[in-house]
């Protein structure tokens, strides 16, 4: 087959799968993950990947916390979800 | 800008490259999650976090070591979860069938090409971007995206082809 014609063809199918994740709930679960406050209305957190495995941001969440705890008085990091 | 807006502006892209690259959703979720942590570790620093902001060849990059580093240590690439990524590839229909000698194309681009090669196939056939933008968001500057592009082709031609014969 041509390989444009698989490129289009491999790229529908990319496409049809990637619309199914929730991103929204990933970017929650992120967020969780490394302290960071999140809205009220997001939808359903939890700290693993949906295979189970303990995330390594999970491992060195609470690492990043306590040096992004410094950096909060410079204004930067953190904040809470506004975009979504 | 905070993390948290920039994170949740990019996290669509960030998501669907990392599914690109590793062919599973769960090793997608990791790689970027890892990603993020990378990223989040580097925010404090004003010159990071502005090429972070500006550049997504530099964030992809990020993903893309980060998924390497995911694979370096020894227990996550053990036999069994191998095969549970190919059988949720198989039952969601990702890239890549273990059980076929001919490679796929999405594995055909991240084997038989550079980094900025299957960056630029990826985003001009994945994401739909022109060449020249595509071009433009991974640092090439003007007539180099347009031959970065057509030397990807040939060489995924030439790749596909000989894997087909072999097969």
């Amino acid at each position: 087959m041509d390989l444009e014609k698989r490129l289009h063809r491999d790229a529908e199918s990319f496409a049809e799968e990637v619309a199914a994740f929730d991103t929204k709930g990933f970017l929650a679960r992120v967020l969780v993950t490394l302290g960071i406050p999140v809205q009220d209305d997001a939808p359903s957190l939890g700290a693993a990947s949906p295979a189970g495995r303990p995330t390594a941001a999970g491992r060195a969440g609470a690492e990043l916390r306590a040096g992004h705890d410094q950096d909060k008085d410079k204004g930067e990091g953190g904040g809470a979800l506004r975009a979504g | 800008m905070g993390f948290a807006v920039w994170a949740a502006e990019n996290t669509n892209w960030i998501l669907r490259e990392s599914y690109f690259l590793t062919g599973s959703r769960s090793l997608a979720e990791d790689a970027a999650q890892n990603a993020f942590e990378k990223i989040f570790k580097a925010w404090p620093d004003d010159e990071k976090r502005n090429t972070i902001q500006q550049s997504r060849g530099y964030v992809s990059a990020i993903i893309r070591n980060a998924h390497s580093d995911y694979h370096k240590v020894p227990s996550r690439s053990n036999r069994n979860e191998q095969a549970l990524d190919a059988t949720e590839n198989i039952l969601t229909g990702g890239a890549g069938d273990p059980e076929s000698l001919v490679p796929s194309v999405r594995e055909a681009i991240l084997n038989a090409l550079d980094e900025t090669e299957s960056q630029m196939v990826y985003l001009v056939h994945y994401e739909g971007h022109s060449i020249g933008k595509a071009g433009a968001m991974i640092g090439l500057e003007a007539q180099q995206p347009y031959r970065v592009h057509a030397r990807a082709l040939k060489k995924l031609k030439i790749y596909l082809e000989g894997s087909e014969e072999e097969g």
